[in-house]
């Protein structure tokens, strides 16, 4: 009992540490090509309502990120580091080049970064901290970029160790919330 | 009657020399009191007045912008340390006098304050895929866009699903984006280059012509580089600036060189045959002075002073030498005082002849012709003056011992054969010409302006390279769309752009930039926006619907939407908005009753891609095609055609004024430069592949120092002193411009050589064309 207690008492003095980058580094990793399954939950503040998507993600190392939605349309999207380009069924229809909008640019960048726990990457965008339980953490990125503080707030990720679930915050008090599921090595 | 007062009375001669000289210094004073431009662009030779206004309007605002602009490139591997000096530079520059402007930061600020004012106009400034897609009805195509925007992970930024629930206005700040340029922490990075690359735009705050922003600029960068090559970042550079301030190094570079050695080898020479010095200093005077005045003039007149017209004013030193030669050779033979009575209808005849062939240039339209006319008609006449007045005075205590190579130089003359009565010469000639004639009359005359290129090859690299990365606007060619107003040019615009785009889709075209991309006519406004409310009326509810917000929501948007299409966006309105500044360069200025507007395309255009453009002007009322460098070309192919015509007019002249005084013994003093220059061009055509302006203008000044020998040669009946003194002057014509053959300027070699060839003739055939001592 009075083990328990002191357990119970000092386990989060004891296994809850700050976290950095490096640490996050060692802790965190995803494979180098995975598949997967997500849902998403984007909150719009200003008409109080919630659009929510499920669907699955494909990361092809080095390649590029399938982000096919299933539900409730549906949707593909192939994302490089160098553009976007959206499917419906066998159409491409739209072709946005990646760095025609700084914003999609940057938030390209961090999805890829994220997705593939790229942290020294996020490392120059971001001011990290967070919380290590065992496996389990979950780490706060603020942006310490004047470009990016412009439409994000800040970015939540939770992982055990692998990453279950990003949330998103946009300054106009927007928020995405993704969930993964079955991450899986390719 | 008043010239034979003023030789026999000294003091007048003192007074009207000393009141010359005064009035030289005054005029040099004048116009050295602030430093001179010295022009080295080639293209302020060439004219603009054949155009239509509104072409040289357009012209001179593509150059002017053109010419101001300079673009710096810093490259490194350590992002951070680039920003910082990118700031460092950007503010350096800032500081001086001689920048306008510099571009290097767009802030998130600027780029918000550039969103706001096109925000409520997003349902008139559609983007090219929202309104082809309306077009065709495709209506399904806006609505899957709009909610893939919105399930779209990496979508953020403004969703106004009650104001903008198709999402136009982002796409169209997408679309307004695509450049070759990345905003990274607001600096303008480079997208096309592997090392990391930022931009800085600069706007020149004048001519970069003058030499004083060239030094206060090009020191400051200089300085900059050194920094920065420490600590390992890359400084490139692309403008006219640099390109003026390299011809201009160039040219003094020259001078000191080419210009030097010849100087030093006339000296030499002149101490050889005179073994005195103050015959030297003689000569040097009358020269310094025709210089000195004619620079002044000049500068007076035109307000600048071309490289050319120096170059080709150093030719006069040849030219103005025959005068003060002439006199000092005479003067070894009579008295100082009787001098100038025996040899003034010679110096007259030879300042007229030289001056009508000069004067013959005025009349081109032409700027730099114009120039040249001045510059020597002014020098030529104010040396002589300086020899006519001063002289007299200057040599009355000279000691006139004989020359040696007065001897020498009249016997090699004596050995010459005479045309006249040796038929193998008369033979040999003629075969010489008629051959010559040939080669003229199948030769290749070049016009292009390229060849006239002067900028050392590094900085052609360096401006290459910054024209690929940044996808190279293209400044020579353009078409010009002209209309009473600019929404009528705007109309215009549209109505071309459709083929436009089909030549860019078929590869014809790289891509191209009209000021109807950013500001639509309000015509085509009016369009947009019953297109979108088609859009409304046929999706808006099923959207609504997919989102599940409540039917009231429809009615909410119908009625932003009609609150925000009320106005539409006039030019007047959109030219104070933020985002205009980077569409000036397509407005040319306006006049009283004509607009126009410049559509500009990216890249090298090929033949295909100028036809194209050329028919496409062709088939519609207002819009021109406009190629500058092909304008130019023409127009040195029309003043080379000019220039033959000034040679001819310029020896019909000469010939008519000669022909008084020497009747049928002209041929003697007309042949020798004429057949010189036919030997010389058939030479030049074998040579240089052809010829061009540049080649003809030099004829005039062999023919003008050829008459000043045949002229001399008649009047003084041969004298050995006279053969001397136009000896020497051709060979200083030869020293001081020949030399400049081995120059690295196209125009300056191509000016020398011509020289050099020319006079080599005319000294050889001038004796030939003598009579037979009896």
């Amino acid at each position: 009992m009075s083990r328990l207690f002191w357990a119970l008492l000092f386990f989060p003095v004891i296994s809850y540490a700050d976290l950095d980058f490096e640490q996050l580094g060692k802790l965190a990793k995803t494979p180098p090509s995975f598949t997967g399954n997500f849902i998403q939950e984007k909150y719009f503040k200003t008409l109080d309502a919630t659009l929510i998507s499920s669907g699955t993600l494909r990361y092809q190392h080095d390649e590029a990120l399938y982000w096919q939605t299933l539900e409730p349309i549906q949707n593909e999207l192939m994302m490089t580091t160098e553009g976007v380009i959206n499917r419906q069924g066998q159409q491409e229809f739209v072709h946005s080049e990646i760095n025609s909008s700084p914003a999609i640019k940057i938030i390209n960048e961090i999805f890829f970064a994220v997705l593939t726990t790229e942290w020294q990457k996020l490392a120059t965008f971001f001011k990290l901290s967070g919380q290590l339980n065992g496996q389990i953490w979950s780490a706060e990125l603020v942006p310490s970029n004047q470009d990016i503080s412009q439409f994000i707030a800040k970015i939540t990720l939770q992982g055990s160790p692998q990453l279950n679930e990003i949330v998103l915050y946009e300054f106009n008090g927007n928020k995405t919330i993704i969930h993964f599921d079955n991450l899986k090595a390719l | 009657m008043m010239s034979k007062f003023f030789f026999e009375h000294d003091s007048l001669k003192q007074v009207a020399a000393i009141s010359w000289l005064l009035l030289i210094l005054l005029v040099v004073f004048f116009a050295f009191k602030t430093p001179p431009t010295i022009d080295s662009n080639i293209m302020a030779l060439l004219p603009l007045s054949e155009q239509q206004p509104i072409v040289q309007k357009a012209t001179t605002t593509i150059t002017e912008n053109f010419s101001k602009r300079l673009i710096l490139v810093l490259s490194g591997n350590d992002e951070q340390q680039l920003h910082t000096e990118v700031e460092a530079l950007a503010n350096h520059l800032q500081q001086m006098p001689d920048i306008a402007e510099v571009e290097w930061k767009i802030t998130p600020q600027d780029r918000d304050r550039a969103q706001q004012e096109r925000y409520p106009y997003r349902f008139m400034l559609l983007d090219k895929y929202s309104r082809e897609q309306l077009l065709s009805a495709d209506f399904d195509a806006l609505y899957h866009r709009a909610l893939m925007q919105l399930y779209n992970p990496i979508s953020v930024g403004k969703k106004a699903l009650i104001e903008d629930p198709f999402g136009l206005s982002n796409a169209i700040s997408t679309n307004q984006h695509q450049s070759a340029i990345l905003v990274i922490d607001s600096l303008l990075k480079i997208k096309n280059l592997q090392q990391p690359s930022y931009l800085l735009l600069v706007t020149l705050a004048a001519d970069p012509f003058l030499s004083t922003l060239q030094t206060n600029v090009l020191t400051m960068l200089d300085d900059r580089q050194s920094i920065l090559t420490q600590l390992d970042i890359d400084l490139t550079m692309s403008g006219m600036l640099l390109h003026a301030a390299a011809g201009e190094r160039q040219a003094k570079h020259e001078i000191s060189t080419i210009g030097l050695s010849s100087l030093l080898a006339i000296l030499l020479i002149m101490l050889w045959v005179f073994r005195q010095f103050k015959p030297l200093l003689l000569l040097l005077f009358p020269i310094l002075i025709g210089c000195l005045s004619a620079t002044a003039i000049t500068i007076l007149v035109f307000d600048r002073i071309h490289l050319v017209t120096l170059a080709f004013g150093a030719g006069l030193v040849g030219v103005s030498v025959d005068y003060a030669l002439h006199f000092l050779c005479e003067r070894h033979l009579s008295p100082a005082k009787t001098v100038l009575k025996k040899i003034m209808p010679g110096l007259i005849l030879g300042l007229f002849s030289s001056v009508m062939a000069y004067a013959v240039q005025i009349v081109a339209p032409f700027p730099g012709l114009q120039q040249m006319a001045v510059f020597s008609v002014v020098g030529l006449s104010a040396s002589w003056l300086t020899v006519v007045l001063w002289f007299p005075l200057l040599t009355n205590t000279f000691n006139a011992r004989p020359l040696l190579a007065t001897q020498t130089l009249d016997r090699l003359r004596q050995s010459f054969p005479r045309a006249e009565h040796s038929p193998l010469l008369l033979g040999a000639l003629i075969i010489a010409v008629m051959f010559s004639l040939s080669i003229l009359w199948s030769g290749n005359s070049v016009d292009d302006i390229r060849l006239l290129q002067t900028s050392p090859a590094n900085l052609l690299a360096e401006d290459k390279k910054i024209q690929t990365a940044l996808g190279g606007n293209n400044s020579a060619q353009f078409l010009l769309v002209s209309a009473d107003d600019l929404e009528q040019c705007l109309q215009k615009e549209e109505q071309i752009t459709k083929r436009l785009d089909t030549l860019q889709a078929e590869g014809i075209l790289d891509g191209y930039q009209a000021l109807s991309q950013a500001l639509p006519s309000l015509n085509r406004q009016a369009e947009n926006v019953k297109l979108v409310q088609q859009l409304y009326d046929q999706q808006l509810s099923a959207f609504y619907h997919h989102l599940k917000l409540s039917k009231n929501s429809v009615t909410t948007a119908q009625q932003h939407f009609k609150q925000s299409t009320s106005t539409l966006l006039s030019p007047d309105v959109w030219q104070q908005q933020y985002a205009s500044k980077a569409w000036q360069n397509f407005i040319v200025p306006p006049t009283a009753n004509t607009a126009a507007t410049m559509i500009r395309f990216t890249g090298i255009l090929n033949d295909k891609a100028k036809q194209a453009l050329a028919s496409l002007a062709d088939d519609h009322v207002g819009i021109l095609y406009i190629d500058r460098i092909d304008t130019i070309s023409k127009l040195m192919s029309k003043y080379r055609i000019e220039g033959i015509d000034l040679v001819l007019k310029a020896y019909l002249c000469v010939w008519l004024i000669l022909f008084f005084r020497y009747k049928s013994q002209v041929w003697r003093i007309i042949l020798p430069p004429l057949l010189a220059s036919i030997f010389t061009l058939s030479i030049l055509m074998t040579l240089e592949q052809g010829v061009n302006l540049f080649h003809w203008l030099a004829l005039i000044l062999v023919l003008g120092i050829g008459l000043d020998m045949g002229i001399f040669l008649t009047e003084t009946k041969e004298s050995a002193y006279t053969w001397l003194a136009v000896s020497l002057s051709s060979l200083t014509s030869i020293l001081a411009f020949g030399l400049l053959s081995l120059s690295d300027t196209p125009v300056l070699h191509h000016f020398g050589l011509t020289v050099l060839l020319g006079l080599i003739f005319v000294w050889l055939l001038a004796p030939m064309m003598r009579k037979v001592p009896t």
